[in-house]
């Protein structure tokens, strides 16, 4: 079967799955493919305890098979929190729907009614308890066809521990024991053989070029080793390849102090000011009601924003690369192994059957990151060693200096209160970036080194998504509040020299932050608690649930005694359509501003893993109060200046508040939690300290810098 | 094979070399075996551990010594091996996460799996060996103890409480098992 009609037969819900997603090759093992990758999430344990469950079988029968282009199901990026929802209910419903065939062949091979038989474990019983079958002889097509219950499994250590309070069977996550036991199982790990290495000189500055590479003269002494070195250079992609990896290092920084680049342009200021109507194409995001705002109303008005943000997971990029004659195998930590494939095929121009992209983990993945540029970087310098693996690492400046951004926004808002301090208008304007520029989009690659190779301008600018994929800097720009007339108008800043693309939770982050701000704004206005406000604006029951919740958890009601405490509330549906998520923060302040404690309460329908729910909710949570308190991404004339952790400090151990998460369980389809504490948890936060300071801050981030200028004016 | 003048193709590579490397020979104890390595003799341990022993545990983050990626004990303290030539060991004890894990590991590893304590696990390696570093030195170290001795190792993920609250776990569970050894460790402080 084709990729594209593999790709349309997994996204109806009835399908049956295509050969292989779903087999029982192995006797006792079940074989699960899926073509969702782990990020850190947790998501293949999730699908593994969905099809577990699906099956009837024990978690520990389940073998997640790798996703690669090969063997896997197209089911595209793994992003925007919809792989339970998605690709697990599809997987769910092929198990359920392959057990009840099972079923009936047992049945008709024994000669009995389905009625009476249940499956247990993979066996088929019947009501005396009498094993018919089991998965593995009913779906055998050659040997033996004993019917013989396969063994137990033995490989308990993970969930056998009895009585354990706080994970159920199959909640323990599947690859958590090779990390933390530091088995080889990262993709910096692989070692293939004939692997050498590889390594990647970028330009100094947006927009320079490579003029010439002067590799110095080598040195006479006799007792020096030597080791061979590719320099691989075309238009402005300059790197090595070595069969060892120190070398290979050795020469791109060699690279960097003998090769010449031309100076680039100088860089406007950054982030851009953008306050101008006009100057981008708009979008209407939504409309309803009235036009403009009543004219006995109380009006309101804030600008709020945030900077440019970078992933800065604690792994950098990395990538394998083999030719063997024509066919090409990429082995990347991407989230989107088919997109890359497509990508790659544009790029090298061969068909897209001449190349295998698989899958390897790497350290947390948190959107579009540089994982699919390190994959082209190392497939075009394995063009040079054909037949040898080209294993590649970018370092850490690189990775902060040209890995996609999560785009700068600015979100200015309007409202106005009617004289019982209800919100009778709402107007959004906002001004972003685009927040997707995926490789293997719009006919192109949009691979870096490819961009680099060509010598051209630049990669085209980010576009954001549609609204079926729930926008981008729209995204939750549409408040969760009953308003009598909202305008949500969004634009799209085409023309600014940042490489910008998906980061967790796109444009939820910033909006959620803005509209929740603006609601302890107008709260204030109307002399109503800031909870209490949002009360009165809501009918939907679960956001009423989750911030009911939120409010009980940190003792909302009860007023704190200390006078350098206060407490913060924010609160988003994510998407308009996935997992709903209120928080609240409690801030101290004495020489400085520390975040102590978040309570989150989330409500994300039908719970899969409930340790994967509050896993991704409070490590969300906690990356949120980083990028509240801490990041924004810095620029120079010439490109990004903040390379380092020290230059783009993300938070530390010490810094990190107590989170206690809450999960409201409903009887809903399951929604992804990965995104839906960002907003909530800056919004927090960021309530928190405007409450305890008594200082109207609105640009992200809140660094111990801003606030005291704030302080001080 | 596609053409390399096409615009897909790479372009002619140059051959350079030879790379002179001014490698020695360097013993180095790891794990408590005896190594002998030929490598340039500023070549940091982080590389030497990962490409001439195979011991791929220890990684690399930011080579920098800021993010905790790539630490491992020597003699005993927490260092940054992206930061250590490999020159300057000497006769120093090198302990990586390998050892630790050998058997069923060591109970900071056990109690990070008993908690689910990590998300995409990268910088798990240098928080064991943080830990470690901190229990050996303190057996009943407070939380914010705990973290204190974790803030040179950096986590996106946002693990840090459980990591903490396994910590402290693995804390009890060695004092559990050797109370004799915490006391007389004690005394000799």
């Amino acid at each position: 079967m084709s990729s594209s009609s593999q790709r349309q037969a997994a996204e109806r819900h009835d399908a049956v799955p295509p050969p292989g997603w779903i087999d029982f090759a192995q006797r006792g093992r079940v074989s699960i493919r899926t073509g969702k990758v782990e990020l850190g999430q947790g998501i293949v344990t999730a699908l593994a305890t969905i099809a577990a469950s699906g099956l009837s079988v024990s978690p520990d029968r389940i073998d997640m098979v790798s996703a690669n282009t090969d063997e896997s199901p197209d089911e595209g990026t793994t992003s925007g929190s919809q792989s339970v929802s998605d690709a697990g209910m599809r997987l769910r419903q092929a198990c359920h729907q392959l057990q009840d065939r099972l079923l009936s062949k047992a049945a008709e091979d024994a000669g009995v009614p389905v009625e009476g038989l249940c499956v247990r474990d993979g066996c088929v019983i019947d009501s005396a308890g009498v094993l018919l079958s089991t998965y593995w002889t009913l779906t055998v097509t050659r040997g033996s066809s004993d019917v013989v219950a396969p063994p137990v499994p033995d490989g308990l250590d993970q969930a056998g521990r009895a009585g354990d309070p706080r994970a159920a069977p199959g909640e323990f996550r599947l690859d958590l024991p090779d990390k933390i036991m530091a088995r080889a199982r990262f993709i910096q790990d692989i070692r293939l053989e004939g692997q050498c290495f590889g390594r990647v000189v970028r330009p100094p500055s947006l927009g320079s070029h490579l003029l010439d590479v002067a590799w110095p003269t080598t040195d006479q002494r006799a007792d020096a080793e030597t080791d061979t070195v590719r320099v691989v250079r075309k238009g402005d992609f300059l790197g090595v390849v070595s069969d060892r990896e120190e070398s290979a290092m050795k020469s791109a920084s060699l690279l960097r102090t003998h090769a010449t680049w031309s100076e680039g342009p100088t860089l406007p200021v950054l982030p851009p000011e953008t306050t101008s109507a006009d100057a981008y194409p708009s979008l209407v995001v939504h409309h309803h009601g009235a036009d403009g705002f009543p004219i006995e109303d109380e009006s309101y008005a804030a600008t709020y924003s945030r900077g440019f943000l970078a992933h800065a997971s604690v792994g950098t990029s990395c990538a394998v690369a083999v030719w063997e004659d024509t066919h090409l195998t990429v082995w990347s930590h991407s989230q989107g192994i088919f997109n890359l494939r497509h990508a790659l095929a544009l790029a090298f121009a061969v068909p897209e059957d001449d190349i295998t992209v698989r899958h390897a983990e790497n350290a947390g993945c948190y959107g579009h990151n540089g994982a699919d540029d390190a994959a082209f970087d190392a497939a075009l310098l394995a063009l040079n060693v054909p037949g040898r693996p080209v294993h590649l690492t970018w370092g850490r400046e690189d990775e902060l200096a040209w890995s996609p951004l999560g785009p700068a926004m600015k979100v200015h808002l309007r409202a106005s209160l009617d004289r019982a301090g209800k919100i009778s208008a709402w107007r959004h304007e906002g001004w972003s970036q685009g927040h997707t520029s995926r490789p293997g989009t719009t006919g192109l690659p949009r691979l870096l080194g490819h961009s680099l190779m060509l010598g051209d301008d630049g990669l085209p600018p980010a576009a954001d998504p549609p609204a079926q994929a729930g926008f981008g800097g729209g995204r939750n720009a549409v408040p969760l509040y009953d308003v009598p007339s909202c305008t949500v108008v969004t634009r799209l800043v085409s023309d600014v020299p940042v490489r910008t693309s998906s980061l967790r939770s796109l444009g939820s982050h910033c909006n959620t932050f803005a509209i929740e701000s603006f609601m302890d704004e107008l709260a204030a206005g109307a002399a109503v608690d800031p909870v209490e406000f949002r009360l009165r604006h809501l009918t939907d029951p679960r956001a009423l649930d989750v911030l009911q919740e939120a409010a009980e958890m940190s003792s909302w009601w009860t007023p704190r005694e200390q006078e350098n405490v206060a407490l913060g509330v924010g609160l988003s549906r994510y998407k308009g359509a996935g997992a709903y998520c209120a928080v609240v923060a409690q801030v101290e302040a004495h020489d400085r501003v520390s975040v102590q404690r978040l309570w989150a309460a989330v409500d994300v329908g039908e719970v899969i893993t409930a340790d994967g729910v509050i896993n991704q909710i409070e490590g969300g949570a906690i990356q949120a109060a980083s990028w509240t308190i801490l990041e924004e991404v810095r620029f120079d004339s010439r490109g990004v200046s903040s390379r380092n952790w020290d230059d783009y400090p993300v938070i530390r151990f010490v810094d990190v508040p107590l989170v206690e998460v809450r999960i409201l369980h409903r009887l809903e389809p399951p929604v992804g939690a990965g995104e839906a504490a960002m907003g909530p948890t800056s919004a927090a936060i960021a309530n928190a300290i405007r409450a305890v300071l008594g200082v109207g801050l609105r640009d992200l981030p809140f660094t111990d810098e801003r606030i005291r200028s704030a302080l001080a004016r | 094979m596609t053409s390399l003048d096409e615009p897909g193709g790479a372009e002619a590579c140059e051959l350079k070399g030879p790379l002179r490397l001014r490698q020695t020979s360097i013993d180095l104890h790891v794990n408590g075996h005896r190594y002998e390595v030929d490598v340039e003799p500023e070549l940091p341990l982080l590389y030497v551990l990962r490409n001439h022993l195979g011991l791929l545990g220890t990684r690399f983050g930011c080579g920098i010594g800021l993010c905790g990626a790539c630490f491992v004990l020597i003699d005993g303290r927490a260092v940054a091996s992206c930061q250590t030539p490999v020159a300057g060991i000497g006769s120093s004890d090198v302990t990586t996460i390998e050892k630790l894990s050998e058997g069923s590991g060591h109970p900071v590893q056990q109690a990070l799996l008993d908690h689910q304590a990590a998300q995409c696990g990268y910088c798990i390696s240098g928080i064991v060996v943080s830990a470690v570093a901190l229990l050996q030195e303190s057996g009943n170290p407070t939380a914010a103890e705990v973290a204190e001795a974790l803030n040179d190792n950096l986590c996106r993920c946002g693990a840090h409480n459980r990591i903490i609250r396994a910590v402290l776990a693995a804390a009890t569970a060695l004092r559990v098992r050797h109370p004799v050894q915490s006391r007389s460790r004690t005394r000799e402080q």
